[in-house]
């Protein structure tokens, strides 16, 4: 099941998740039905979780020395990194 | 080196140097009534008077303008190329030159706007801005190229708008001129090293606000062609909302402001973030709501089941009967109690109809009337005997014997007593009774009348 879920994409997770909730709230299933349902949803939710999470939060500046391209990671200092002048 | 000014002041005050060079403003004539050419920055309107700087055409250079009393069919915006006159003067109190201005003509963008116009048609007649061409801009991307000034105040404003709402995304900033000569080739650069060596799912390219000429580079043939080819999908971001460059129409989304690039990069995450933790939340709830229901289900059941069950059953019995028991020991008392009053009733009736006092009443009666028999009767026995005596005395004195004795007699004929001779026949026997005895004889003669004559 994960890793055939896993090829689903993103928004059709979210859309799925929101079938899901609408049928949960409808209240017409049967307690079986509705823990079926809500497993569902609950991996879906994670599965969509992940990949919102799948990145750490990272900047990187690009800049061309010397006809070079120097890519340096200034995610901690970002200000540091950027000069405040116009 | 300093030049000794033998008159000048040892010290000043504020008031005396701003004092000094408000004169020295006012005097000099070469201030009076000049005209300048410049670019009209933030101009903004305070009652009746308009206020703005003045830039420079070519170089960085400003200077406050105020217009009283503005002529308002004159359209002034940001960006305006206009020719004022107007006289200089200096504030002692703030220290600062200002352009009073008289009047204000709009030269507008000259040759410049003219040639961008005719760029813009080229581009147009192209396709090059047709929609057909615009890519989808991803809804969650995770990687985004920024091609700006790693100096202006855009990458701040971008970076700030993301990971304010959204922390799990990476920005890759590709610093370049956003102004000047070199600036299209680098910004094109830019695009062209995400389209290459550092794949990311969207690029913002742009800059912040600035005077129309500093957006220019945004404007470049081969910075629009760029964008076009860009297998990537571009947002352009420059300057403010009311500035329009050949970037926004080329690129496949125009962002209003860099913040706004920010904002649409991240808003879908950052929905989708709060959607999943508002699914997480309903589905719990909508779980709890149907367990709760079955469970109130449950519990129905089962009282339901113990209503029904045998025990329960025997002892509703039990209580039935005992109703009923209660029920009709009630109507037999009932009744008994209704009996008993009827029997009350019918003694009392009776008791009301008692022979025992007509008896009395009869008895007394009675008494009185065999009482008064009784007396009577005495009365009547003593009446009697009264005249049975009288009549004995009588009797005795009229016995016959009696006379008898003193020599009557009496003659009988079968048992009769004669008083007439016709009673007899001679031949007859006859008894007579005198006062010792009898004597009987036979008739032999009769002769009436009753002379002695025998």
């Amino acid at each position: 099941m994960c890793e055939l879920q896993r090829d689903i994409k993103f928004e059709d997770a979210m859309k799925r998740l929101e079938e899901i909730v609408r049928s949960l709230e409808d209240g017409n299933l049967s307690l079986e039905e509705a823990i079926k349902l809500y497993e569902e949803g609950i991996r879906l939710t994670k599965i969509c979780n992940d990949i919102l999470r799948s990145v750490e939060k990272r900047v990187v500046l690009i800049e061309k020395l010397n006809g070079e391209y120097i890519q340096d990671d200034i995610t901690n200092d970002i200000y540091g990194g950027l000069g405040q002048k116009e | 080196m300093m030049i000794n000014n033998p008159v000048a002041k040892k010290e000043w005050s504020v008031y005396e140097l701003t004092s000094y060079l408000k004169k020295k403003v006012e005097m000099d004539v070469l201030l009076k009534n000049i005209y300048l050419k410049g670019e009209v920055i933030k101009p903004s309107v305070s009652g009746e008077h308009l206020y703005f700087e003045l830039k420079d055409l070519e170089y960085d250079a400003k200077i406050k303008c105020v217009f009283f009393w503005f002529d308002k069919s004159v359209e002034i915006k940001h960006g305006s190329k206009v020719l004022v006159k107007g006289n200089v003067i200096f504030y002692e109190k703030e220290g600062i030159i200002e352009l009073k201005v008289s009047e204000i003509t709009d030269i507008g963008l000259g040759e410049l706007f003219v040639k961008l116009k005719q760029l813009e048609e080229k581009l147009r007649q192209e396709g090059l801005f047709d929609s057909k061409y615009k890519k989808e801009i991803p809804r969650y991307p995770k990687k985004v190229g920024i091609v700006t000034s790693k100096n202006g105040a855009a990458v701040r404003d971008i970076l700030n708008t993301i990971y304010t709402r959204f922390e799990n995304i990476q920005v890759y900033i590709y610093s370049c001129s956003v102004q000047g000569q070199d600036a299209p080739y680098e910004i094109c650069e830019g695009i062209e090293y995400f389209n290459t060596a550092e794949p990311v799912e969207v690029i913002i390219v742009g800059r912040g606000g600035g005077a129309f000429e500093d957006l220019m580079a945004f404007n470049s043939e081969m910075v629009v062609r760029k964008i076009f080819e860009s297998k990537i999908p571009v947002i352009s971001a420059v300057g403010h909302e009311r500035d329009y460059v050949l970037s926004d129409f080329v690129a496949d989304m125009r962002a209003i402001t860099p913040t706004n690039a920010g904002e649409i990069v991240v808003s879908f995450q950052n929905q989708a973030l709060e959607k999943l933790n508002e699914y997480q939340k309903s589905m719990k709830g909508a779980m709890e709501k149907t367990f709760n229901m079955v469970k109130e289900k449950v519990r129905m059941l089962q009282y339901k089941l113990n209503q029904n069950s045998p025990t329960n059953t025997i002892a509703k019995r039990a209580q039935d009967i005992d109703l009923y028991c209660h029920k009709l020991s009630f109507a037999i008392n009932k009744k008994l109690h209704e009996a008993h009053r009827n029997l009350k009733n019918f003694e009392k009736r009776l008791a009301d109809r008692n022979p025992e006092s007509r008896l009395s009443v009869a008895r007394t009666n009675f008494d009185n009337c065999s009482r008064r028999l009784e007396e009577a009767f005495k009365k009547v026995f003593l009446q009697k005997e009264f005249a049975y005596k009288v009549n004995l005395e009588k009797l005795i004195a009229l016995n016959p014997l009696n006379v008898l004795k003193r020599g009557y007699s009496i003659t009988l004929h079968n048992s009769k007593i004669l008083t007439t001779i016709a009673q007899v026949n001679n031949g007859d026997e006859i008894v007579t009774q005198l006062s010792d005895g009898i004597i009987k004889s036979k008739v032999f003669f009769k002769q009436e009348g009753a002379e002695n004559n025998v």
